[in-house]
């Protein structure tokens, strides 16, 4: 069986959330060729929030990625940044403060779930992710707009 | 002279030496010396130690604002000290960061060489957690020590407040022991002329009619043991001693007008 090696990361509910995963997982895994590298944003502007998903821009190495804040309850890092991108389309967003777990290779349990520590865990749709990423910044203009139409009226 | 007879002659000497049969106005006067005379050492005793505790204080004193001006320039380093350990909690967690990077690196090479990047990233990550935990044990560790400084600080504040405190009461102290001295210098001059003697006279009478008491006493104690030897033994010593207070008693008797005779 071919083992695919990538990072496993806590899933925080934003994380759960964009990628779609169940309440129970505690943990997700993202193949490594999907996983460009860690990074220290040298800006973030936070945008808004979508249910638990916090969104917002953030400049990585001179470019400007959307990023969703990943952070667990209790944050502990310093705003470090995980790239992640899938190559065919193009598009890269940055989980701020996202935990890694551990680097591993993993053997494939089906369904989407991979082995880790003898536990299967979701592997991550990345592409699901950049779905919902769109689908929240659709939402999040709409609100924005609305926000606007009533200010003016109000004014 | 009977031997009795010379007995109760000695006696009565002594008796009226010791000022036991008389009005004892030169002992009274001897005790008064000698009680100006302890008061002056224990004045003296009291300045001479006055003056080592306005010492020792001010050294006290020294020795706590050194100690406070230590305790808050490391107060001062707080900030300085806590950024230090911030900064580097960051550089090992960048380490951290470049090894996850490796990792990742790994994660999309393929073997061999993606194994042995995401082996050398897990070591690099072990460390760097650890260092991490360590640097925050540190920094918890370096908080205690600058509130137990603080702590430290404050109390040394207190001492500071309490050693000047100490500094003026042995500076009155020492003004109260000089007009002590003042005071038994009046009271020796008033004491010459009351008891028309001077400090040495005064000593000597008084040693005197202590011997005497006790010559008394003994003599006293010899007589009531019947001892009829003792006068024979004793008239050796004792005929220089009538003498003298012979003269003494006759010479105060011409001094001081009709009195009992010897």
């Amino acid at each position: 069986m071919t083992v695919v090696s990538g990072v496993v990361l806590e899933a925080s509910a934003p994380l759960r959330a964009a990628f779609g995963l169940a309440a129970s997982d505690v943990r997700m895994f993202l193949r490594g060729e999907d996983v460009r590298a860690v990074k220290y944003p040298t800006a973030v502007r936070w945008l808004g929030e979508i249910g638990p998903l916090r969104l917002g821009a953030a400049v990585v190495d001179g470019r400007v990625l959307p990023c969703i804040d990943a952070r667990a309850a209790s944050p502990t890092s310093r705003g470090a940044g995980l790239v992640v991108s899938v190559s065919e389309r193009g598009e890269s967003v940055v989980l701020i403060d996202a935990r890694v777990v551990a680097l591993r290779s993993c053997e494939p349990a089906g369904a989407g779930r991979v082995v880790f520590d003898g536990a299967e865990i979701a592997s991550a749709d990345v592409v699901r992710c950049f779905d919902e990423l769109h689908r929240a910044a659709l939402e999040l203009g709409k609100s924005s707009r609305a926000r606007d139409r009533d200010d003016r009226r109000t004014s | 002279m009977s031997a009795p007879r010379t007995r109760r002659r000695w006696l009565e000497l002594l008796r009226r030496t010791a000022g036991i049969s008389e009005p004892a106005g030169s002992l009274e006067d001897a005790g008064l010396w000698e009680a100006r005379e302890r008061a002056a050492k224990a004045n003296q005793d009291a300045e001479r130690l006055g003056e080592r505790v306005v010492a020792t204080s001010a050294r006290q004193r020294a020795n706590i604002d050194a100690a406070l001006e230590r305790a808050t320039a490391a107060l001062s380093r707080r900030d300085a000290l806590e950024e230090r350990v911030r900064h580097v909690e960051e550089v090992v967690e960048r380490l951290g960061v470049v090894g996850l990077n490796a990792g990742l690196e790994g994660a999309r090479t393929n073997e061999p060489l993606g194994r042995g990047l995401t082996l050398v990233s897990d070591e690099i990550r072990a460390h760097t957690t650890r260092g991490i935990d360590a640097l925050g044990e540190l920094s918890a560790q370096l908080r205690e020590a600058l509130d137990a400084i603080s702590e430290l600080a404050q109390r040394i504040e207190r001492a500071q407040r309490e050693a000047a405190e100490l500094t003026n009461d042995a500076t009155q102290l020492k003004s109260s022991v000089q007009a002590s001295s003042v005071g038994l210098a009046d009271l020796e001059a008033r004491l010459r002329k009351v008891t028309g003697l001077d400090p040495q006279t005064a000593k000597l009478i008084a040693l005197a009619g202590d011997h005497a008491k006790g010559l008394l006493t003994a003599l006293s104690a010899l007589e009531a043991s019947g001892a009829t030897q003792a006068s024979a033994a004793l008239s050796p010593v004792l005929a220089p001693v009538l003498k003298v207070l012979s003269g003494m008693v006759s010479d105060a008797n011409d001094g001081a007008g009709p009195g009992p005779s010897p």
